[in-house]
């Protein structure tokens, strides 16, 4: 066993000595010295926190609960509310321009074109062969 | 079902007062460890708000393999190691004051040896001799001998290994000694 060995040891035993309340009777220079030093560590540094810290601290997290809560609820009501404006404002503007679009479409003549249905055709079939396609199961 | 899981789970099941018990229970804990990193009341005062409303929102994460203290401990104890980071302060070497002397060094030059023999005055300069020691030393002195943390709790909370926490005990402890003695010759 080195001296540091023996050093610590005689550290934590004086750190027991110190816990137990134990008097100084029988305790060398040495433990006595590492006794006060454990004596010193054991005071607490000195609380300086409020004495209400622990309910700030719960209201707060109360808070910080209920925005997190309300944040999404407020953006998902806000979202739908957004997409009804949004459809009846294209439904009126196609009530209203509805014609003047089709004659323009139809005087490009894409709707006369028969290779405009077969595409059209080809994307349909592809579409419906993934949806009918088994997805694969992760295991 | 521990206490702790108990009172975890009344938290997360948002039961009134619940989690103001949790903070009460471990705010000397969290002050312990903070205030013994940053020595500065009123940084401390805010890290430790910090680490109650870390744990509010992270205590989804904890499985209880530890004890809830350890756990809180570690969050506690990783805040303030990052505060610590940003002001570019060092955990482990003592920081040298403007005329670069070791604070250490700088224990109350005008010590009455008569006087020292009594308890108070001895406790006076250990403390002094305390505060003078690096963060990390300080912090895992104060977990150990206060808060009678075990080794290897110290070691949950730091992150550190069990050999260096105990290098740190056993070095802090010795240099308390022998600036002691120095100052005041032995005290026995």
């Amino acid at each position: 066993m080195t001296r540091d060995d023996d050093e610590w040891q005689v550290q934590e035993h004086a750190l027991q000595r110190e816990r137990s309340g134990a008097g100084p009777a029988g305790d060398d220079a040495q433990v006595r010295r590492y006794r006060a030093i454990a004596r010193a560590l054991r005071q607490a540094p000195p609380d300086l926190l409020p004495a209400d810290f622990a309910s700030r601290v719960a209201e707060r997290a109360r808070r910080s609960d209920r925005e997190s809560s309300w944040s999404p609820r407020l953006e998902n009501s806000l979202l739908t509310v957004l997409m009804i404006l949004l459809g009846c404002g294209l439904a009126v503007l196609a009530s209203l321009q509805g014609r003047d679009w089709l004659s323009a479409i139809e005087g490009l003549g894409f709707i006369a074109n028969p290779w405009m249905y077969a595409l059209l055709a080809c994307v349909a079939i592809s579409q419906g062969i993934a949806l009918l396609r088994p997805t694969p199961r992760l295991h | 079902m521990t206490e702790d899981q108990r009172l975890v789970q009344a938290v997360l099941a948002r039961k009134a007062g619940a989690f103001e018990r949790l903070v009460r229970e471990y705010q000397g804990l969290c002050w312990h460890i903070v205030y013994r990193m940053v020595r500065h009341p009123e940084d401390a005062r805010e890290l430790c708000q910090e680490v109650f409303l870390r744990v509010h929102r992270c205590l989804h994460q904890y499985r209880g393999d530890s004890a809830l203290k350890s756990w809180i401990g570690q969050v506690a104890y990783t805040i303030a190691l990052r505060h610590l980071q940003r002001r570019r302060i060092p955990l482990v070497e003592p920081p040298d004051d403007e005329d670069g002397q070791n604070p250490l060094e700088q224990i109350d030059d005008g010590f009455d040896l008569e006087a020292a023999c009594a308890d108070e005055e001895l406790n006076r300069h250990l403390q002094a001799a305390l505060e003078s020691l690096p963060p990390l030393p300080r912090t895992v002195l104060t977990l150990y001998h206060l808060d009678e943390l075990s080794i290897a709790e110290i070691a949950m909370v730091t992150g550190l290994a069990s050999g260096t926490i105990k290098s740190h005990l056993f070095r802090s402890r010795r240099q308390l000694r022998e600036r002691l003695e120095q100052r005041i010759g032995t005290f026995s």
